[in-house]
């Protein structure tokens, strides 16, 4: 337990200081001005939604082998966060690309792929939730994870090529990442650490959230 | 997982003269059920059909937009076509216990997988290889290309490689008339993005060259998932 | 407390688009889609967090009935 309080006492610290660093620290883009400092939410978010998958496939590999019910919890647990994380990606990414765009949204291979995960893995949360409880539907959900993570770079090719037939509409200036500075990379680097720590300690909670649900309901099958 | 001789239960499998001999076995049972019932074919051909009528009314493809337009309302009445054919693949099998009695065959699971997922695609292709004509008729358009039936096949093996697997984990669920499509189209979008490109390109007048990239992906879209479908079904049918 | 919990998400939700309909895409006035960055994002591990806590709730009460079924059948 303090493990975890630690967990999310230096998540709060961090975020902390993310804030700080992003509000007076980094020095201004001089293409994209203000709106840039979004960047130091979406990227790390996005990475660690990636992350979150690769945990589900992982979880999901480990519950298809060992039959076991944690390994389960586990690949639900970060499904459920990755859906969160790339929910706010998008969102994220829509408000960074309005003014810098000038559009909400465009479909450039990497909003494509990314729309696409959320789309597999929302399927799966309603899988989970819609399939058999116990054995069954960790069975589904493994299988699904499985599918849907090898499915994504496939997505991703398929999204680039079709990309090279139609290409981009014009849109506003166009925001080259670019080089970043010295002190983007450091802020950028303490948002990636500060979301990492709040992705660990939700996925514990939920996790051990996770496992109570499942004790609950087969105890109440038992004892019924 | 085929040759499992310990158990006298599985030793049926051993007697057959080769591996392919159950799907084929699956297969044949499908075949022979659609030429009784046919309860697959016929409704979803009727089906694509009035989706592509539908859509000549809401976009009005004049001459000058037919070729921009058809490849994916193609597109779009196969991949229908395909979600209803999918729905059924397992739920024929819910009725009378036909699911127990696939369940209890002496043979891997792997095979009952590859016999099931053939016989989606074997109905599926039909129905498109009915249409494509029909289309052709209707929207006044040159598809008598080689071409057009490769990418036809290849995408509908793809379609049927997932869709196969959504399908058997679907009629287990509550809502699965709804959570089969949830499930499938995000997965499939790769097979109908590479489709709709392609058979863009064939009405162009490309050659086999300009668009072999999205054959490729298409086949290593099939090969990846029926090898993933096949060694994880048994996890999907459990005991 | 939930519930007023929940009136203050709705209304900072309700006044994410206003905030937005207020801001002009020129020059340097981008900080309202900075703001609704922080905005959005803070509301949704809020709202997640508001979720977990009520599945606890829900997972203790259902323990509670659970415990006091076992005790009367045990009763008995």
């Amino acid at each position: 337990m303090t493990g975890r309080l630690t967990l999310l006492g230096s998540s709060g610290v961090l975020m902390m200081l993310l804030l700080t660093l992003i509000f007076l620290w980094v020095p201004t883009d001089i293409v994209l001005g203000i709106s840039q400092r979004i960047f130091y939410f979406h990227v790390p978010m996005a990475l660690v939604a990636f992350l979150a998958f690769v945990v589900v496939v992982v979880g999901s590999i480990g519950y298809l082998w060992k039959k076991s019910e944690r390994m389960d919890a586990l690949a639900y647990a970060a499904a459920e966060i990755g859906v969160l994380f790339t929910t706010l990606m998008l969102i994220t990414g829509m408000l960074w690309a309005k003014p810098v765009w000038g559009v909400w949204w465009t479909w450039s291979p990497q909003l494509t792929t990314s729309l696409i995960l959320w789309f597999i893995y929302t399927a799966y949360l309603m899988l989970r939730s819609y399939a058999p409880q116990g054995d069954q539907g960790a069975r589904y959900g493994a299988v699904m994870g499985i599918i849907g993570f090898v499915d994504v770079p496939i997505v991703y090719m398929a999204a680039k090529w079709w990309r090279d037939v139609h290409p981009e509409a014009v849109v506003g200036p166009l925001a080259d990442e670019g080089s970043l500075e010295g002190k983007m990379v450091i802020a950028f680097l303490v948002g990636l650490l500060a979301f990492t720590t709040l992705f660990a300690y939700l996925l514990m909670e939920r996790y051990t959230l996770r496992r109570q649900e499942s004790l609950v309901e087969r105890l109440r099958y038992s004892h019924v | 997982m085929t040759e499992q001789t310990d158990n006298p239960l599985r030793a049926y499998s051993t007697r057959t003269p080769s591996w392919w001999a159950p799907i084929l076995a699956i297969l044949w049972k499908d075949v022979l059920l659609e030429s009784r019932t046919r309860e697959m074919v016929m409704p979803i051909l009727v089906f694509s059909f009035l989706v592509i009528v539908v859509f000549n009314f809401v976009i009005d493809p004049k001459p000058a937009l037919v070729t921009a337009v058809a490849p994916g309302v193609l597109w779009v009445a196969f991949t229908f076509a395909g979600m209803l054919g999918l729905n059924r693949t397992f739920s024929m099998e819910m009725e009378h216990g036909g699911i127990e009695g696939l369940m209890m065959c002496p043979v891997g699971r792997d095979l009952i997988y590859l016999g099931k997922m053939l016989g989606t695609f074997f109905f599926i292709l039909v129905v498109e290889l009915i249409m494509l004509p029909v289309f052709a008729a209707i929207f006044n358009l040159p598809l008598f290309e080689p071409g057009l039936w490769l990418i036809t096949a290849l995408a509908t093996f793809g379609f049927a490689t997932v869709g196969a697997t959504f399908s058997a984990m679907a009629v287990n669920t509550r809502a699965r008339e709804i959570l089969l499509p949830i499930l499938f189209f995000p997965i499939a979008v790769p097979v109908i993005i590479a489709a709709t490109e392609a058979t863009r390109a064939v009405l162009a007048g490309d050659s086999l060259g300009d668009y072999s990239r999205w054959l490729q992906l298409m086949a290593g879209f099939d090969v990846i998932f029926v090898v993933i479908a096949a060694l994880t079904f048994d996890f999907v049918l459990g005991e | 407390m939930s519930k007023r919990l929940a009136a203050l998400v709705a209304t900072l939700i309700l006044l994410t688009p206003a905030m937005l309909g207020s801001s002009h895409t020129e020059g340097e006035d981008y900080l309202p889609f900075l703001f609704a960055v922080f905005a959005v994002t803070w509301m949704a591990f809020f709202g997640y967090a508001f979720f977990m806590t009520r599945k606890q709730a829900d997972l203790k009460r259902e323990i509670d009935i659970l415990r006091q079924s076992i005790e009367e059948s045990e009763g008995t």
